[in-house]
């Protein structure tokens, strides 16, 4: 096995990893983190694959994961997390042994699925494509078992990480770059929106309006 | 070996036949020291004592099908009427069970060889064995007669019906082997062993501890036997050898320290008139002989190194090991469930085996009766010294032990070849020797000799008043406050809040339940009026017609 | 005829090693961990100090134990001295390599964790019992996930032996693999928790309620203090031993060629301070986390174990 078949199947079992652990975590600071190495190691990955493929749009890729993924979206959810004081654990929908395991049987489908479909493909794409649609599925899994809005957008993001990482694994995508920052975009309106919609959530309860009224109420 | 000989009685115009070959002699082996060990521990004036020994060597050593289930049904019915001179409740769940095993194995005896027989065999011999999900009679029944016949009901009759699984699985119904079977046997022995282990350490009652950890044998002997089987229908011959060695090396293990423990638990019963290990403790000082033997059971019950148990563990793990690297995808992910199970079983046996010593034998007593226990009496002793001395070859020289199983492997699956082993007993203790004699030098040239006897340290908690000579019993570990951080989470998860075991809640509870509703379905139909009953057989009628014309219109 | 004095002079090398510098390993890593945290620290030789002077003192014996009370110190040390020289370190062929199967080896930490926690119950006090009880919690899951890592290594390296596993990751070319990454990071889990390390275990803790490993021994003292306390120091030499040569195994001597040795020496030095240091850093940048999140901890390791064995799978038909 070269080092470029090598080094890419690590990275990409550090983001499969990062995925993964993620499930492990209560906290949404250490979720946030993990989410943070895992786009910095997708970083890596993508200057590594334009490199051994000598494509230009792949640096692009690599250089926009960097700038927005692994700097300034943990950086805006850390912010986020600060604001509404969740440095608590937060709740669960099923408990953390359950939904690793659930983790686990993803990852036995995703490689059941992957394997007889890329049958002919080279080696290189089977196991990236078997990792990329494992991380999909693990923050599609992450989305569904945590109640809190904001480890529901970590979980979209490392999904959509997984994403980038199969397309930076083919040889001959040209559109990565573009594709990549048209899901930034997307992604930029959804955390803007999920944010207005929790202060919006937060004046909501806090409104002092209705601590008067029951105060008029006890007399 | 292949002797047979004919009996003047039994069915008219057939008689009855025995035979010997080397696996009816394998278990008749493994039943003996333990029938003697029973007898010692007090149970030779019982007639129905012998009786059971009877229908148990009848069935080892049938040469036709009527004799295997003479046998069979003798040993059921006299180790029921043995259960129920200790324990009128659970026997009439065994009956139960034995009925039900019977009832399976009857028709599979006559049928023609097909996977039909092997399901119904594997469901008699599974449910009499304690195999999961049929195990939830075992750890109410087994500890209900004395000890003597515990003892010989965990290690003998379980063993007798692992014959007759063997026996046909690998010999009569062979030629129409598929690898479906060993995979089903290996679900549920995995089964067996992760629900027989989670009890042993969560249970309080010392001999359903061994009972429950019966369930884990059996269920580690089945994987064993699920693993040759699967093997041996996909051709590999390694793999074969190796998980049948595992399986009936287990059996011969089980077979001697299980009824040593059992015949333990009696004299613990005897001398401290209860078996709860929330009332026991420091049966050490008062019972070292005991507490010597216990511990080298329990150290084969958690298969320790050094001990008989770990041989069949070693060989099992790594039959484990050879499954997951041969088959698909599939096979992968399942077999390295296998083995996760196979861990966690033996880690969750480690610790009951340590709850058992460490609560019951080691601390302070935790009730007068606990510390007022006198040692073993004679016979008990010499039993339970006769199954310790016997473990000792298994211990430390497994690999003779293998070499005579060997005819019974070849018996079994001829193309078997299984690898040498590479676990060396003898090595680690000249290893372990050496190193202790390090320890003795640098004791003896540096260190201070002696000891001083002091109060407790405990974290500098006073002494106990007077009138608590062993101090508050509340302030040590109770077996169940032991228990709990593996109940908080494992225990709930897999058993619930009630501990009920799992197979109580899914499969007696719905027959139950299914009995009430027949009952009240007999009632509404006795009670019918007569044009409901009119009506119903004109609704027949009019269906029966329907299909016909349906069937004719096709 | 040569290379067998050569292999048994290499394993009484390794043996003596092993057990002289325990106590050293331990003092470093005592010391980085008071430098990473801007204090000056014991002195290297700490350890030995320690153990002379535990070896000095009377043995004080509770009047509740029973009269096992000092076999369970006995026990637990005989059986990590065992796996100690079982376990390779600066070199593979040792005589000692065909005993040292890796299941050999669990086995022989499990009988070392089943003596300890014997004689936390042997006293019969709260403490003692709590540890054992937390000890056997903790074996559970980290027993699986051992048993589920050495499926990977044996298909990796066709063998199960730890020399052979050693011998067949140096020479065959296996590459950076992501089983073995997952496997790694399951390793380290299950080796924190056995070794009774900070995110499960204080080392240095004396608070009763949080304790483990030292609540259990809280009643030994003296001679029977040294050997369990020595016995802990070689574990974690042994586990560092594991570590370091299934996933370092380059460099590794070869028992039979002694020049290859001085190399294979200075290697394990080398290996030992980078794992040392690591450890350090590792435990002063962690809190300890709640006892009933360790089970969530090692059962993750066992998921991971699990899934460096899947990953195999795929990587295993490329062919590579």
């Amino acid at each position: 096995m070269s080092l470029t078949f090598s080094l890419a199947h690590l990275m990409g079992g550090i983001i499969l990893l990062c995925a993964f652990l993620q499930l492990s975590q209560r906290r949404l600071a250490a979720m946030v983190t993990l989410y943070q190495l895992e786009a910095l190691v997708l970083a890596a990955a993508a200057f590594w694959q334009g490199y051994a493929q000598h494509e230009i749009n792949l640096y692009l890729t690599g250089l926009i994961t960097f700038a927005l993924k692994a700097m300034l979206l943990p950086w805006g959810l850390r912010e986020i997390v600060q604001r509404f004081n969740m440095v608590r654990a937060v709740e669960t929908a099923l408990p953390m042994a359950a939904a690793m395991i659930l983790g686990l049987a993803l990852i036995g489908i995703a490689v059941l699925v992957v394997l007889p479909v890329t049958m002919h493909a080279i080696s290189l794409t089977r196991e990236d494509l078997a990792i990329a649609l494992s991380v999909v599925l693990l923050g599609l899994l992450l989305m569904i078992v945590r109640r809190n809005a904001l480890a529901q957008i970590i979980g979209f993001l490392s999904m959509e990480n997984g994403l980038v990482l199969a397309a930076i694994g083919m040889p001959g995508m040209p559109f990565v770059a573009e594709f990549s920052v048209a899901l930034l975009v997307l992604l930029a309106f959804l955390v803007v929106g999920v944010f207005l919609l929790r202060i919006r959530e937060h004046f909501d309860t806090l409104d002092i309006s209705g601590l008067e009224d029951i105060e008029r109420r006890g007399r | 070996m292949g002797n047979s000989i004919g009996l003047m009685f039994g069915l008219p115009g057939q008689g009855m036949h025995l035979h010997l070959d080397a696996l009816s002699l394998l278990f008749v082996c493994i039943l003996l020291p333990q029938t003697v060990a029973a007898a010692l521990a007090g149970m030779r004036g019982s007639f129905t004592f012998w009786l059971f020994v009877l229908g148990m060597a009848l069935a080892l050593l049938a040469g036709d099908a009527f004799t295997l289930i003479f046998g069979f049904e003798l040993m059921s019915a006299a180790s029921w009427l043995l259960v129920m001179q200790g324990d009128a409740r659970p026997a009439t769940l065994y009956a139960g069970v034995a009925i039900f095993s019977g009832a399976c194995l009857i028709p599979a005896l006559f049928l023609p060889v097909s996977s039909l027989a092997f399901v119904l065999i594997a469901l008699g011999a599974g449910a009499k064995a304690g195999l999961a999900p049929l195990h939830s009679w075992l750890p109410r029944a087994h500890p209900a007669p004395p000890a003597g016949v515990s003892a010989l009901m965990s290690g003998g009759m379980v063993k007798v019906a692992l014959y007759v699984l063997i026996r046909y699985a690998f010999v009569n119904l062979a030629p129409a082997a598929q690898p479906w079977w060993g995979v089903a046997l290996v679900a549920a022995g995995a089964l067996s062993v992760l629900i027989g282990a989670l009890r042993a350490v969560l249970e309080v009652e010392l001999k359903t501890v061994l009972a429950c950890s019966t369930v884990e044998h059996v269920g580690l002997i089945t994987v064993g036997l699920g693993l040759a089987l699967y093997a041996k229908a996909t051709g590999d011959a390694a793999l074969s050898g190796l998980a049948l060695q595992a399986a009936l090396l287990c059996a011969v293990a089980h077979g001697l320290f299980k009824p040593l423990l059992f015949i333990g638990a009696g004299e613990v019963k005897h001398a401290t008139g209860t078996t709860s290990l929330n009332w026991l403790g420091g049966l050490m000082r008062g019972m070292p002989r005991l507490g010597a033997l216990m511990l080298l059971g329990a150290a084969c019950m958690a298969a320790l190194p050094l001990g008989p148990g770990f041989a069949p563990a070693f060989l099992l793990f790594h039959a484990a090991i050879g499954a997951a690297a041969t088959g698909g995808i599939l096979a992968r992910i399942g077999f390295s469930g296998l083995l996760a199970v196979l861990g966690i079983g033996g880690a969750l046996a480690l610790a009951a085996a340590v709850r058992l010593i460490g609560l019951g034998f080691l601390g302070r007593p935790r009730s007068l009766h606990a510390a007022a226990a006198e040692d073993l009496r004679r016979g008990p002793y010499l039993a339970m010294a006769l199954l310790g001395v016997l473990c000792t070859p298994v211990a430390l020289v497994p690999g003779l032990i293998l070499e005579l199983l060997n005819p019974v492997i070849m018996l079994l699956a001829p193309q078997a070849d299984a690898p040498p082993l590479s676990y060396a007993p003898l090595t680690l203790l000249l290893l372990a020797g050496l190193a202790a004699l390090a320890a003795g030098f640098v004791q003896t040239r540096w260190g201070t000799r002696g000891l001083r006897e002091v109060a407790a340290w405990n974290g500098g908690f006073g002494r106990p008043p007077a009138w608590l000579p062993f101090g508050d019993p509340h302030t040590q570990a109770s077996a169940t406050g032991f228990a709990e951080p593996v109940m908080r989470l494992l225990g709930k998860g897999l058993l619930g809040t009630t501990l009920a075991d799992p197979a109580e809640r899914f499969l007696l509870l719905p027959l139950f339940r299914l009995q009430t509703r027949l009952i009240r379905l007999a009632e509404r139909v006795r009670r019918a009026t007569i044009r409901e009953r009119l009506a119903f057989v004109f609704a027949v009628l009019v269906a029966f017609l329907l299909a016909l014309g349906l069937g004719q219109g096709g | 005829m040569l290379g067998f004095a050569f292999a048994f002079i290499a394993t009484v090398l390794h043996i003596v090693l092993c057990f002289v510098g325990a106590p050293l390993v331990t003092g470093i890593i005592n010391k980085l961990r008071a430098w990473a945290l801007g204090r000056r620290g014991p002195p290297l030789l700490q350890p030995y100090l320690h153990l002379a002077r535990l070896l000095r003192k009377i043995t004080l014996v509770p009047d509740t134990a029973t009269d096992l009370f000092t076999f369970w110190p006995l026990g637990a040390f005989l059986a990590l001295a065992v796996a100690t020289m079982l376990i390779p370190g600066f070199t593979t062929g040792m005589l000692t390599a065909d005993a040292g199967d890796y299941v050999t080896i669990i086995g022989l930490f499990a009988l070392a964790r089943s003596a300890t926690m014997l004689g936390g119950l042997e006293t019969g006090f709260g403490f003692g019992g709590a540890g054992a009880a937390r000890e056997a919690l903790f074996g559970i899951f980290a027993e699986g996930a051992l048993l589920v890592l050495l499926l990977a290594f044996a298909l990796l390296a066709q063998t199960t032996s730890v020399d052979g596993i050693a011998t067949a990751f140096r020479t065959a070319h296996i590459g950076i693999s992501v089983s073995l990454g997952f496997a790694l990071a399951a390793m380290l889990a299950v080796a924190l928790t056995e070794t009774g390390r900070i995110p499960t275990d204080n080392p240095s803790g004396h608070l009763e309620l949080g304790m483990v490993h030292e609540a259990m021994v809280l009643e030994y003292s003296g001679r029977l203090l040294a050997l369990l306390d020595y016995g802990g120091m070689l574990r974690l030499l042994a586990w560092m031993n594991l570590i370091g040569t299934i996933f370092l195994p380059f460099g590794m001597a070869q028992a039979t060629e002694i020049f290859s040795w001085p190399g294979g020496l200075a290697l394990w030095a080398g290996k030992l301070l980078v794992m040392a240091v690591a450890l350090s850093i590792f435990e002063v940048s962690r809190a300890k986390m709640r006892v009933f999140r360790v089970p969530e901890f090692l059962g993750a390791a066992l998921l991971l174990g699990m899934l460096a064995g899947v990953f195999l799978f795929v990587a295993a038909r490329i062919g590579a």
